[in-house]
């Protein structure tokens, strides 16, 4: 606790040190948002999050550069008393240091708050050497990434926009002006070691990527992934396979794969789809809509089930109103998700949005023959203050 | 008296120019590309602001780029503050996105750049420079006439027919001193009808050349819209070899 006040101490002294420089960059945003939630035929869920965000880079000289991203929320509303560990829940931290802290857990609200980026990045020539909590970003298609090792994030948790990120030493040795190398090791929050080495290029208009490693010490990873484009439309797709270290002998490796396209008309209307073939999936929604909403996210569990498939349309109504509708379907179980989104520009500054959510799945029982929830909807109102 | 002027000026030319079009010493495409290589340079860095202006409302965009030639380019994003420090690569015909944010690269599709920033009368081909106005049209001098305060040459340009190029038609008004100031310009789609002009003001000296710092892309027929370019800085033949428009480079450029 007393190390997490530390670290944020020195974030205001450091912004304070060097706000007379020009070699630093401040921004971030306040968001507020409204969520109204219903699960199964059960009453209406309300919850108020207050949500701040910090990113400083400081620019110390032509080699080094040192940034910090801190994540400040404050959550109110019915599900901070119904749902027990909720504080637990929010407050995770899945890296290798415990940069997250719940500052307020009242009965009715909780002050959460994470540092999800601090690192230090030193670069000489076409080497680059970044150290600590960074983002590393492995993925090419767009709402699963089974070549993203390192951050997994999950396409319903849409108020993340920067998504977390891991604790590591990431290698890249540029070849090229659109070629790299590239070793990443990271460390769980289980003292587990993920390390991979990634060879990425550009031929003929596809950018191209193979990698290769250790995954949380449990599994060799292999896999690629590519982005190009097929008659104007972005064409991308990843694969990677994963065989147990236990069992190195067994033929027992597991496949996940994605595969997407995207196409914007000049209308402004923006199509995309985007296909998941997931080897650890289950047969059906085994864990109903809890398993989805509050999974457990790894490459390894990008969705509950096998196979899952995403298409979306967005259109400018006007320049200043932008309208998303995002559909998925998961054949075994049934699932079906929609996601309205409507986003007005108020200024340079300010965004309003207004996003609707609704699952449905087929019934499901737990162990001891109890129905698991298997449909909800929620409506999210967010007003965002950008600086 | 001045008006007096401009009209003895304009009669005068109407009589003569069908003569002295065939004798000027310098050809259409010489002027548009001089007038094309005065804005650009060999290479050049510019700091700008875009404002789109419509009757109820008003957005701008400011960033930073670095351009060589045709075919390379690298633009940082400085504001609105939710884009600011994003950065966009062109090589050739690809183009890359870097979002510091997430720390992620994403090839950009080219259906996709065809898309104006939040409804701008400026289109991604103009901001990356898709086609050439020396390379993918015909020009050729039409008139003398005098716009602002410049004495310039009307020059039409019909895109040639391999050309991958949105216009009909494009009319220019190059300014006749040394400087090949682009004064005024006229875009026409396929029908002949006029779809946008732009209009070039506030000239100031900037690295050695006479700059227009603020230029207006109006659409035809549309009252109350347009969008205008605010130059705030320009510096030519800087040295930008090809090696600097890279990905390593978009991750520390600001």
């Amino acid at each position: 606790m007393l190390n997490r006040i530390y670290i944020t101490i020195i974030f205001f002294l450091f912004s304070t040190v060097i706000y007379a420089q020009d070699n630093w960059m401040l921004k971030g945003y306040v968001k507020g948002m409204t969520a109204m939630q219903t699960i199964d035929d059960g009453g209406m869920a309300i919850e108020n999050t207050l949500h701040n965000r910090f990113d400083l880079n400081w620019y110390i000289n032509e080699n080094f550069t040192f940034t910090v991203g801190l994540r400040n929320r404050i959550i109110a509303g019915n599900n901070v008393a119904l749902i027990p560990n909720y504080s637990d829940y929010v407050g995770r931290d899945v890296g290798y240091f415990n940069l997250s802290w719940v500052w307020a857990d009242e009965n009715s609200w909780i002050g959460v708050s994470q540092l999800d980026r601090l690192m230090i990045d030193y670069s000489v020539g076409n080497f680059q050497v970044t150290l600590g909590r960074q983002r590393i970003n492995w993925g090419q298609t767009f709402v699963w990434n089974p070549n993203d090792l390192f951050n997994t994030y999950s396409y319903f948790d849409f108020d993340y926009e920067e998504k977390p990120g891991s604790d590591a030493v990431r290698l890249q040795y540029y070849i090229g002006e659109s070629s790299k190398i590239e070793l990443s090791t990271s460390i769980n929050s289980d003292d587990k070691i993920t390390s991979a080495l990634l060879y990425r290029f550009n031929t003929h208009g596809y950018d191209i990527q193979f990698l290769g490693g250790v995954f949380t010490e449990s599994d060799y990873v292999i896999g690629g992934g590519w982005s190009g484009s097929i008659a104007g439309g972005g064409f991308s797709g990843e694969m990677t396979y994963y065989h147990p270290i236990e069992n190195i002998s067994d033929e027992n490796g597991t496949i996940t794969a994605t595969l997407h396209y995207d196409y914007t008309f000049s209308n402004s209307l923006n199509l995309q789809f985007e296909t998941l073939y997931n080897g650890f999936g289950a047969d059906d929604m085994e864990g109903g809509l809890g398993e989805v909403i509050f999974m457990d996210l790894s490459p390894k569990n990008l969705f509950p089930t096998k196979v899952a498939l995403f298409g979306s349309g967005g259109y400018q109504i006007s320049p200043l109103i932008n309208l998303m509708l995002a559909g998925m379907y998961g054949p075994e179980g049934n699932f079906v998700y929609f996601g309205p989104t409507l986003a007005y520009s108020m200024s340079d500054t300010m965004e309003l949005a207004v996003i609707g959510q609704y699952y449905s799945m087929d019934k499901v029982e737990d162990n001891e023959g109890n129905p698991l929830p298997n449909s909800g909807s929620a409506l999210f109102v967010r007003l965002k203050w950008a600086f | 008296m001045k008006i007096n002027l401009n009209v003895v000026l304009i009669l005068f030319f109407a009589l003569i120019s069908g003569n002295i079009l065939a004798q000027y010493d310098i050809t259409a495409e010489e002027i548009i590309k001089r007038a094309d290589e005065k804005m650009r340079g060999k290479t050049n860095t510019t700091s700008m602001e875009m404002q789109i202006i419509r009757p109820t409302w008003k957005r701008s965009v400011s960033m930073k780029s670095w351009g060589r030639g045709m075919d390379y380019s690298m633009t940082y994003i400085t504001a609105p503050a939710k884009d600011k420090g994003q950065v966009f690569l062109k090589r050739k015909t690809e183009m890359w996105n870097w979002m510091p944010s997430i720390g992620r690269m994403i090839k950009i599709p080219a259906s996709m750049m065809s898309q104006g920033w939040m409804g701008s009368d400026y289109t991604n081909d103009d901001i990356l420079k898709e086609s050439s106005i020396v390379h993918d049209y015909d020009h050729k001098i039409v008139g003398v006439e005098k716009v602002e305060s410049f004495d310039t040459y009307k020059i039409e340009m019909i895109p040639k027919e391999e050309a991958a190029v949105i216009w009909g038609k494009i009319y220019k008004w190059i300014s006749k001193d040394d400087e090949y100031i682009q004064v005024k310009s006229e875009y026409y789609d396929e029908d002949d009808e006029l779809v946008k002009s732009d209009f070039a003001y506030d000239f100031k000296k900037m690295d050695g050349r006479l700059i227009p710092t603020r230029i207006e892309i109006i659409p035809a027929d549309e009252e109350g819209k347009k969008t205008v370019l605010f130059i705030q800085d320009i510096k030519f033949d800087v040295d930008l070899p090809e090696s600097f428009f890279s990905q390593q480079k978009m991750k520390k450029i600001r």
